[in-house]
């Protein structure tokens, strides 16, 4: 089915925000705020000793000077909330706080605070630290196993083994972390840029030994989180709040571009060994994923790195390791398709691998190995439109055409070369309220407490609810990102669509319902006595026969205040089926034989994600999770001094996020599904989706280019022109 | 000089003034004034969420310019009008064609970076350029994206086609000239004398010019200059002029200004230039601030290299001539006296049959810093290579001449022979280092590289067009 992008209903909010009237959390004023600066260790390991601040408060504008003597006690296990204690554990970490009453001044202070240092042994290389196996790995269990992989891969026929590194990225959200923490007694107001109100409410409760009903949450609009705005950002939050307590008055902390390459998690770099076994017609007979990362000496974390790899294709033999070394560095976390994202590069890598071993299009080595279910739980899928995404993508790329051979395609001094890789997603779900409701005037409301990282959520909210009433999607309203609306979920794992559709499509049924009733009950409508069933809404008149009578007129009359349903949704607890989003990617890349220089030209790419609300905004997030496996396979790096421990290069002219010349040409397909089983209202996240296999399908395109495989990211002009 | 005079400018329209010259505009903008729709993504030019338009007026036309708030001073801005994303909006706030567009187009996700779109958008639109993809991404370059993948964006610009220019409205400056501003920490001359007078008076003051490498201070590390000497409103300083054998760039001119020339006498070194930091950075960062900070991978000196150009450095004293060579004298170390101001840049023409290239080659194709730049030119007389000039940014602790490889070119044909011998050499020449963006072996090989490519694939005989 063709989805129509040009009848999407446009993004809900952008008119505000090409007019610069969308106001961020650092645009909200609050009266008597005081700002805050942060001093940082330059150190990975070692233990604060005297700070003096005795220049700092001297200077104009400071406060006061807040260490870990002042600040209260918190005891939440697992997280650093800095200053709590002398003891630092990665380079970067807040040490001292500068209250001022400007941020200029806040920072200035910051740069005058003196602090000495005991230093201690710090394991900085993910080498050298000791692997351990993590309790979970992202959401999924740390280790699998299903028939006997050894076995299998010894008797294959062919058999490969690589291994596969990726390199530490930051999110780099346009929008920087912002904090403003205002307390009124035992109750606590917190604007800040965060992906997870209710969550965050709930956890700063506990910190505080709050009732969460004390604590207000609100972020209306997020400048992009990609999973900086969650659990990494947390602590950092917590320490700002702590603060405001101690000095009595509303504290503001913003980040700086610098501190966002240590204060709001990284996506782990990566050590993954894979092993495939198949048979000499490329059926796969086992794969061996084995992978290590690093995590922080005070938190873990693992990224499902082999979430892909358990189900992707169909394999009677998989064993998937996952283990975490512990390092002097900042805690990572989720970014942005975490685990799937290099896990499924490496998978993606070794079967291109495995499909020249095999002398076999590396597309039809993967249509041979299509999953008829989901081996790794025993389920069947919910749906699985893979073979449509192949066919659909490699139509409309002209993969037909592509010569195996790497290295064939020419044009003046540039190499072309062309490859693909499969991806797949969990669609993943939790509980979430909303209410709709609609007043005197005729306008609909949505209330729900999610919030908004620039995926949409405002314009869907309002759209669900729109065809739901049959109301015209101009009449609603949203309101959403403030902890005192109905509980909604947080904005991670692609989850958040699929978690409030089946609740706002309720509530607005039920309120549909109680406004036919209303009509069919009040003799002075026209519609009096024809029963509800027999009558229908749409463009906000309700109708039955020749009868019709604007909604605004009946709830003018009869429910004057207003009508409000609200109604909750839940996943199933055993569902009876698996549920993932499936995509095909295709990359076309032109490598410059002089100098190295990659560029990928064109990117098609099919996905069958469940039912799409909104294919303009859909095909947006698409083409922004591309986008980010464009940034993985060829830009971006966290580069680790591997002596000093410190990020060597702090700002965006040394992390390089893609600009617009190395966008290539996007072609994006969506299979529609019909998923009547996925309690979600057949909502299957696509935010991740894109940004899954994209990084395999360049390398494979490079090595078709050049006949160089490339097994770590990003790649490098050095790997691609080696001196002779 | 004379009792203070504050410095005056326009914001959307309406007079304002101040005496904060050292403040950002951005903090101006965000903080003074609480117009909020301009953002902070990074403090340090490399994002363009701060992105405004500036118009001045060049002899008697209004000039309109994106230029990053964050690090512009107030100082820059004395008779400038500036307008930010909200002075865009029509009667009743009505969106601007570009805005609407945008919005339509689905330009906007999370919204944090259209403002600064916004403000580059209109600016490109109003330049009158033509609407090209190649213009659009060289006019949005400056301006990142976490979220959209910029197809929507470029979309957006390619949807311009043609809009009528504005009459920025009757009169855009509303009469408003330059202030000669005269406020503590922020001193303008209006003449050379002044400015030399001025230099050698306040030894501890810097010399302003684009501010796109001084700017990071009050920015990015919230430490204000205390005491400024803003070189761009002298006008000997902002002249080109051309003769039969020279081009001479006064030392204020900004990159955005030089260009249209340099790329009509130099082929390849518009192309070049068009990689050198972005719009917004060249709309303000000029050849003179870029030889001021002296550093190793500064894209001019390759160029100026390569054309044996002549730095002209004047103080009370009187002027000098120094050539280019002999301007570098170690790392980041000039032979600028503290009394020195550059006054005037000049390069001399290349004659028939003078071959010249550049190339810079940089991990992300814009708004990045190069691994290695270089520049070569050859002058041939009867088929044989009678000067050589092969210059490299990069490949050591300052800009360099591979001297040895030169000579090897010279006296034969440019064959590749010679090119082979000349590779062979730089080894010799240049000492690269291994560091973030790359290894020392890596530069090697593209220097060698450059040069190949310089034989087969670009040198472009002068007077021909640049190369795409
Ligand atoms: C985002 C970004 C990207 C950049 N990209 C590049 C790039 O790709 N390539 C590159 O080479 N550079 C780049 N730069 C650096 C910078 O833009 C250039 O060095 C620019 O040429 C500086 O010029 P300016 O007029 O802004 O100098 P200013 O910042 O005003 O001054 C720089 C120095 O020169 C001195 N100075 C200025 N004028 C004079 C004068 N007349 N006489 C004596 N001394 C003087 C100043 O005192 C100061 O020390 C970039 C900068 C940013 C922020
Ligand atoms: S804030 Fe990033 S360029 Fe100015
Ligand atoms: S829309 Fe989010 S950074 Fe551009």
């Amino acid at each position: 089915m063709m989805l129509r992008e040009d009848r999407s209903p446009r993004r809900y909010e952008a008119a505000l925000k090409v007019r610069g009237a969308a106001r961020f959390t650092a645009e909200i004023p609050v009266a008597s705020m005081l700002h805050a600066a942060l001093v940082l260790s330059p150190l990975p390991s070692g233990r604060v000793g005297r700070i003096d601040a005795g220049e700092a408060l001297a200077l104009p504008g400071i406060v006061r000077v807040l260490t870990h003597a002042e600040m209260p006690r918190i005891d939440r296990p697992g997280v650093l909330i800095p200053l709590q204690g002398p003891d630092v554990h990665h380079a970067g970490q807040p040490v001292a706080l500068v209250a001022a009453t400007t941020p200029a001044a806040a920072r200035r202070g910051a740069a005058s605070v003196e602090v000495a240092y005991e230093r201690r042994p710090a394991i900085l290389n993910l080498a050298d630290g000791e692997p351990f196996a993590p309790k979970t790995a992202g959401r999924t269990a740390t280790d699998s196993r299903r028939g006997d992989p050894e076995t299998a891969l010894r008797q294959a026929e062919v058999a490969i083994g690589r291994r596969y590194t990726t390199a530490t990225n930051n999110h780099h959200p346009m929008e920087p972390q912002c904090v403003t923490a205002q307390w009124d007694g035992e109750r606590l107001t917190v604007l800040t840029t965060t992906q997870a109100v209710f969550a965050h409410r709930l956890a700063i409760a506990e910190c505080f030994g709050l009732r969460p009903e004390d604590v207000r949450i609100v972020s209306h609009y997020l400048g992009g989180g990609f999973g900086a705005k969650g659990g990494a950002w947390f602590p950092h939050l917590v320490m700002a709040i702590a603060a405001a307590r101690v000095l009595g008055r509303p504290l503001r902390l913003e980040l700086t571009r610098e501190q966002m390459f240590t204060l709001t998690g990284r996506r782990q770099e990566t050590v993954q060994d894979l092993k495939l076994g198949a048979t000499k017609d490329g059926r796969l007979t086992a794969i061996v994923h084995e992978s290590l990362a690093p995590t922080s000496m005070f938190g873990e974390y693992a990224d499902a790195l082999a979430t892909v790899t358990r189900v992707l294709h169909a394999c009677p033999n998989v064993a998937t390791r996952q283990r975490l070394a512990r390092v002097n560095a900042p805690q990572p976390n989720p970014a942005r398709a975490p685990g799937e994202g290099p896990g499924s590069f490496a998978l993606e890598s070794a079967l291109d691998e495995l499909a020249y071993e095999l002398d076999l299009d590396p597309l039809e080595l993967r249509l041979r190995n299509i999953a008829a279910h989901d081996q790794h739980v025993d389920l069947p899928w919910s749906s699985n439109g893979l073979r449509e995404c192949y066919r659909a993508g490699a139509a409309s790329f002209g993969w037909a055409r592509r010569p195996m051979r790497p290295g064939s395609l020419r044009e003046g001094h540039q190499a072309i070369g062309i490859g693909m890789a499969a991806a797949c997603y969990p669609a993943y779900r939790m509980a979430s309220e909303a209410a709709v409701g609609i007043g005197a005037d005729g306008r609909v409301k949505v209330r729900c407490g999610t919030q908004d990282m620039g995926s949409g959520t405002y314009t869907v909210l309002a759209q669900l609810a729109a065809e739901a009433l049959g109301m015209s999607y101009a009449e609603v309203d949203v309101e959403l990102g403030d902890s005192l609306l109905p509980e909604g979920p947080y904005s991670g794992g692609s989850m958040a669509t699929a978690s409030f559709t089946p609740a706002v499509e309720t509530a607005a049924r039920d309120l549909r319902g109680r406004l036919l009733a209303l009509a069919s009950a009040d003799a002075a409508s026209p519609l009096a006595g024809i029963a509800p069933e027999r009558m229908s809404i749409a463009d906000g008149m309700i109708r039955s026969g020749n009868r019709s009578e604007p909604v605004s007129e009946l709830v003018a009359r009869r429910a004057p205040q207003g009508l409000e349903a609200r109604a909750g949704a839940a996943p199933e607890a055993r569902p009876d089926f698996s549920a993932f989003g499936f995509g095909a990617v295709f990359a076309e890349v032109r490598v410059d034989s002089d100098l190295g220089e990659v560029r990928v030209s064109r990117l098609t790419a099919a996905y069958a994600a469940g039912r799409i609300l909104n294919p303009l905004l859909a095909r947006s997030q698409f083409v922004g999770g591309l986008i980010w496996g464009v940034g993985m396979a060829l830009h971006e790096a966290t580069v680790m001094d591997p002596h000093l421990g410190r990020v060597v290069g702090t700002s965006l002219a040394d992390y390089l996020i893609p600009v617009h010349a190395d966008m290539p040409a996007f072609d994006i397909h969506m299979v529609e599904e019909d998923e009547p089983r996925l309690g979600s209202g057949g909502v299957k996240g696509i935010g991740m989706l894109g940004t899954v296999g994209t990084a395999a399908a360049i390398a494979n395109a490079v090595f078709h280019a050049t006949g160089r495989r490339v097994r770590d990211l990003p790649i490098r002009v050095e790997h691609l022109l080696r001196p002779d | 000089m004379t009792a203070e005079h504050r410095i005056r400018f326009l914001l959307n329209g309406q007079s304002r003034e101040t005496a904060a010259a050292s403040t950002t505009l951005l903090d101006f903008i965000r903080e003074t004034e609480r117009l909020t729709g301009t953002k902070e993504g990074c403090a340090e030019g490399d994002c363009g969420a701060c992105t405004v338009v500036v118009t001045r007026v060049v002899n008697g036309e209004p000039v309109l310019e994106a230029v990053n708030a964050c690090i512009t001073l107030m100082g820059q801005v004395d008779g400038r009008a500036v307008t930010t994303v909200e002075g865009l909006l029509g009667p009743g706030r009505a969106a601007h064609p570009v805005q609407r567009l945008l919005a339509e187009t689905d330009g906007t996700q999370c919204g944090f970076c259209t403002p600064g779109f916004v403000m580059s958008l209109h600016a490109f639109a109003q330049s009158g350029e033509a609407v090209t993809v190649e213009n659009v991404h060289e006019a949005l370059a400056g301006n990142l994206c976490r979220c959209t993948g910029y197809r929507p964006i470029v979309d957006t610009a390619l949807g311009l086609a043609g809009p009528a220019r504005e009459d920025a409205t009757a009169s855009p400056l509303g009469g408003l000239a330059d202030s000669d501003v005269n406020v503590p920490g922020w001193h303008a001359p209006r003449t050379l004398a002044d400015l030399l007078q001025l230099r050698a008076e306040r030894p501890a003051a810097v010399l302003v010019a684009g501010a796109t490498d001084l700017g990071l201070g009050p920015s990015r590390d919230r430490a204000p200059i205390v005491d400024a000497i803003d070189v761009t409103r002298v006008p000997e300083l902002n002249d080109i002029t051309e003769t039969s054998t020279a081009i001479e760039i006064g030392a204020a001119v900004t990159y955005a200004r030089a260009l249209p020339h340099l790329d009509r006498l130099y082929p390849t070194l518009g192309t070049y230039l068009r990689r050198l930091g972005s719009r917004q950075i060249r709309n303000s960062g000029t050849i003179g601030g870029n030889l001021g900070t002296a550093s190793p991978i500064g894209d001019s000196a390759p160029f100026l290299l390569a054309l044996d150009a002549e730095i002209e450095l004047a103080s009370r004293a009187g002027s000098r001539h120094v050539a280019i060579a002999d301007f570098f004298t170690g790392y980041r170390k000039t032979a600028l006296k503290p009394d020195d101001v550059i006054t005037t840049i000049r390069l001399p023409k290349l004659v028939d049959g003078d071959l010249f290239r550049c190339d810079k080659v940089s991990k992300r194709y814009d708004q990045d810093i190069s691994n290695v730049a270089g520049t070569f030119r050859l002058r041939i007389e009867d088929g044989r290579v009678v000067e050589a000039r092969l210059a490299y940014g990069g490949m050591a602790a300052t800009p360099k001449r591979a001297m040895a490889a030169e000579a090897c070119l010279v006296g034969g044909p440019f064959d590749a022979a010679a090119v082979d011998a000349a590779v062979a050499a730089l080894p010799g020449d240049l000492a690269p280092i291994d560091d973030m963006r790359s290894t020392a072996a890596y530069r090697m090989a593209v220097a060698g590289n450059l040069l190949r490519r310089f034989l087969i694939a670009g040198p472009a005989p002068a007077g021909l067009e640049a190369m795409p």
